[in-house]
């Protein structure tokens, strides 16, 4: 079997010792290994938080007539989709300190609630049966955000 | 009078053409996140675009034979494998991301779940390649996507500060809520998004469907120069809408859904109709140019027969080749795949497949045994150089920036 010439190993070598620590500082910077799992948790907060001001704001457009049934279902259902992909995202993180798991709980709570709201947003909008009147919808989902808010403080 | 209306046809659906799903939601995202911070980026994108879609669009009128064609005879099949490589996969990554596109421009005008129109989209796309004309096809894309321009008729409509707007433009800030990382990543992603490399496969490929020659050199200078930054001034117009609506709301973008916003508090119910049939159209358009581009490169790569203008039974691997791209992007979306998601990754792909593609088309605009008396001038070349360094810098940067802020959060 031939050799490989010297100055391929020297290359394999150089490549190693640069891209393997390359490799580390930057895995080491990905959010999820950098902020553990409190900026998981502010991050899941921040999402949430956008996707319920959103959902807010969509039931605001069609209740005043400037949007249709069709967009402000979609974007009522896009926000409960990803508030659900957050909630997923921080449901199973195990926590390591009291703290973080008291923030744990009241976020899955909050956004739990948000999910709800969304939801009997949605049902309303798409003239299935419910209670609600357009405007308690909407305090629903302001009261949502507020708890989003709150949970993160 | 006639030349008049071919120029301001050219013109029109250059604009109409420009924006892709790309273009639509990364504009919007940075909107949300950065205001008119990134605004910048925009008009660098499509300085690069109209340098290389001018070149690769001169190339194949001169010398009668697409890029890719050239590129292989130029660079040999070995190293043109790495440029056809990276090519094709980001084509399809686009391919995939704009029938998802089509899918969701849909699901806002019927509340159906993109799901099921994922495979409508997709048929219709190959239909249309199939039966339609090539220039009755870019013609009507190009001009119903004009439709778009209700984006930048509602930021008028919102009545924004325009002296903050000019402000923040000229001097970028970026903000407290975000990092450098963020905001480096989300200018290379939109730097991708207007410099994708199936536009300029596209536009060369085109000239040859439509049989330019040198004559045809100064209508298509014009369709670039005019056409592409008045479509990159729709760009500007997605993020200044989701500045003014979406930003103060602490709104991130990151639903289509979402990116109309801006338009339904400017423009109410109307509004809403030009943008979805705009969105529409730019997707279906783009999903259209897309297809074809796979097509076009594996054909040209090869040396098969190839060509709209063909009849389907005489270039049978060129439809073959466009059939599988679409049921793979197909496929890709019917795995629940969030297809906004897939747009995100492909502009930034497209950012890292940039030198492969830019690289051989400079090469070839400069070889005299193709281009004879038309090749690159000095002036040009040296604009195109410094592109290659920017495009390079953004190809290098992608990977790390993207693991850095965990693809942008």
């Amino acid at each position: 079997m031939a050799r490989r010439p010297p100055w391929r190993r020297i290359r394999s070598a150089a490549v190693i010792v640069i891209a393997v620590p390359a490799a580390g500082f930057l895995l080491h910077g990905c959010p999820s290994i950098r902020d553990g799992m409190a900026g998981q948790l502010a991050q899941a907060q921040k999402e949430s938080e956008s996707a319920v001001t959103t959902g807010s704001l969509a039931l605001d457009l069609w209740r005043n007539h400037k949007s249709t049934n069709q967009l402000a279902a979609v974007q009522l259902s896009d926000a409960g989709d990803e508030v659900t992909k957050a909630y997923k995202g921080i449901a199973t993180l195990t926590a390591d300190n009291a703290a973080d798991l008291r923030q744990q709980r009241t976020l899955t709570a909050a956004m739990t609630d948000a999910i709800t709201a969304l939801n009997a947003a949605g049902a309303l909008v798409r003239g299935v049966g419910t209670d609600d009147s357009p405007d308690a919808a909407r305090q629903r989902l302001i009261a949502a955000v507020a708890q989003l808010q709150s949970a993160n403080s | 009078m006639k030349g008049l209306f071919a120029v301001a046809l050219g013109i029109l659906t250059a604009i109409g053409g420009f924006v892709d799903i790309g273009d639509l939601v990364t504009n919007a995202v940075v909107g949300s996140r950065f205001g008119w911070g990134l605004a910048w980026v925009v008009p660098v994108g499509v300085l690069g675009i109209c340098l290389f879609a001018q070149m690769s669009g001169r190339v194949a009128a001169v010398s009668g034979r697409a890029t890719f064609e050239i590129i292989r005879d130029r660079l040999g099949p070995k190293a043109s494998m790495a440029n056809l490589g990276a090519s094709f996969f980001v084509n399809l990554m686009t391919i995939t991301a704009e029938i998802g596109g089509i899918a969701l421009a849909l699901q806002l005008a019927t509340d159906v779940g993109p799901m099921l129109w994922m495979p409508v989209a997709a048929f219709a796309v190959w239909v249309v390649i199939w039966r339609v004309r090539f220039k009755i096809m870019e013609n009507v894309t190009g001009l119903v996507g004009l439709c778009l321009i209700v984006f930048a008729v509602s930021v008028f409509l919102l009545h924004p500060d325009w002296a903050a707007i000019g402000r923040q433009a000229i001097a970028p800030v970026i903000p407290q809520s975000e990092s450098a990382a963020t905001y480096w990543y989300f200018a290379v992603a939109l730097f991708g998004a207007a410099m994708t490399p199936y536009e300029v496969f596209f536009f060369s490929s085109g000239a040859v469907e439509e049989g330019w020659s040198t004559k045809d050199l100064g209508k298509s200078r014009l369709n670039v120069i005019v056409g592409f930054p008045l479509g990159g001034l729709l760009s500007l117009a997605i993020a200044s809408g989701a500045a003014i609506v979406l930003a103060p709301a602490a709104i991130e973008v990151t639903a289509l859904s979402q990116v109309v916003l801006p338009v339904v508090v400017g423009g109410g119910k109307l509004a809403l109709a030009f943008a979805i049939v705009g969105i529409f159209a730019a997707t279906f358009g783009a999903a259209l140019e897309t297809t074809l581009s796979a097509g076009y490169t594996i054909a040209q790569y090869f040396g098969w027969t190839w060509g709209k203008y063909r009849r389907p039974a005489e270039a049978t691997r060129f439809h073959v080749v466009m059939i599988v791209a679409l049921i793979i992007g197909c496929a890709v979306l019917l795995t629940g795949v969030d297809p906004v998601l897939v747009t995100e990754y492909s502009v930034v792909f497209s950012a890292i497949a940039l030198p492969l593609t830019y690289l051989p088309i400079l090469l070839v605009a400069n070889d005299p045994e193709y281009m004879g008396e038309h090749v690159n001038g000095r002036s040009m070349n040296t604009l195109a150089t410094i592109y290659l360094v920017i495009i390079l810098a953004a190809s290098l940067a992608a990977i790390p920036l993207m693991i850095v802020t965990g693809a942008g959060q």
